[in-house]
């Protein structure tokens, strides 16, 4: 395959509420096919770099629609995450390497939490993802972010 | 709604794919063993509805909010 690649970047352009008229890498495109539960009709997303660590997982197909995710072990250095069989099938999950683990944020007026139970698992390798729910009573839905990530 | 009865390691089908076996039953609770593709999301219900409402919730942060918390304009 190598040297024989073709490069043709495809891009998509995608309408937000947030940030106006955006255009990414199609490939780029990060595909949940059952939808995010609550969004279920909504199967294309983009990850918007916003201010590191923080990001952005954004609808392609409806501007309104934002998710503002973290990478967790960041900000909870003891929390793990266990891929089910089924799910690592789904996903096609091949190497440990390949996944991404993001949690959404809930900002509230004076409080930020994260969704320890709930992870969005990204599959790096064919940007196949879902959100997964933890069988474990010690991670909450709305944990406590226990402080700001650094700013510099 | 449809009601069966069923003992412990019985099975209930549910067209070719789907199986539900009743793996233990006591003090007021059952376990169920699930077979069913892998396409189909299987969550406790209560949990489930909790993540949609959250969801539901979290996908409406506007840049504001996060800025003031960052401590921005």
């Amino acid at each position: 395959m190598r040297g024989e690649q073709i490069y043709c970047e495809v891009r998509v352009k995608i309408i937000t509420t947030r940030f106006g008229e955006i255009e990414v890498d199609e490939k780029k495109i990060i595909t949940f096919p059952l939808g995010i539960p609550g969004f279920a009709e909504l199967k294309r997303y983009v990850l918007i770099d916003y201010k590191d660590p923080i990001q952005w997982l954004h609808a392609v197909d409806d501007p309104e629609v934002a998710f503002i995710v973290v990478n967790p072990f960041i900000m909870f250095p003891s929390y793990s995450v266990d891929i089910r069989d089924d799910e690592e099938l789904f996903l096609g999950i091949k190497k440990p390497t390949d996944v991404v683990v993001l949690t959404i944020l809930n900002v509230t007026k004076n409080r930020i939490t994260a969704n320890l139970r709930g992870p969005l698992v990204l599959n790096s390798a064919n940007y196949l993802a879902a959100q997964i729910l933890i069988d474990d009573e010690r991670y909450d839905f709305s944990a406590p972010l226990p402080a700001l990530p650094s700013k510099s | 709604m449809l009601v069966l009865t069923r003992k412990t390691g019985q099975i209930i089908t549910i067209g070719d794919e789907i199986r539900i076996k009743v793996v233990d039953v006591g003090n007021g609770i059952v376990k169920l063993g699930i077979e069913a593709p892998r396409e189909l999301p299987i969550f406790r219900e209560e949990l489930y509805e909790k993540l949609k409402q959250l969801n539901r919730e979290s996908a409406k942060m506007d840049m504001d909010r996060l800025k003031t918390f960052f401590g921005e304009q």
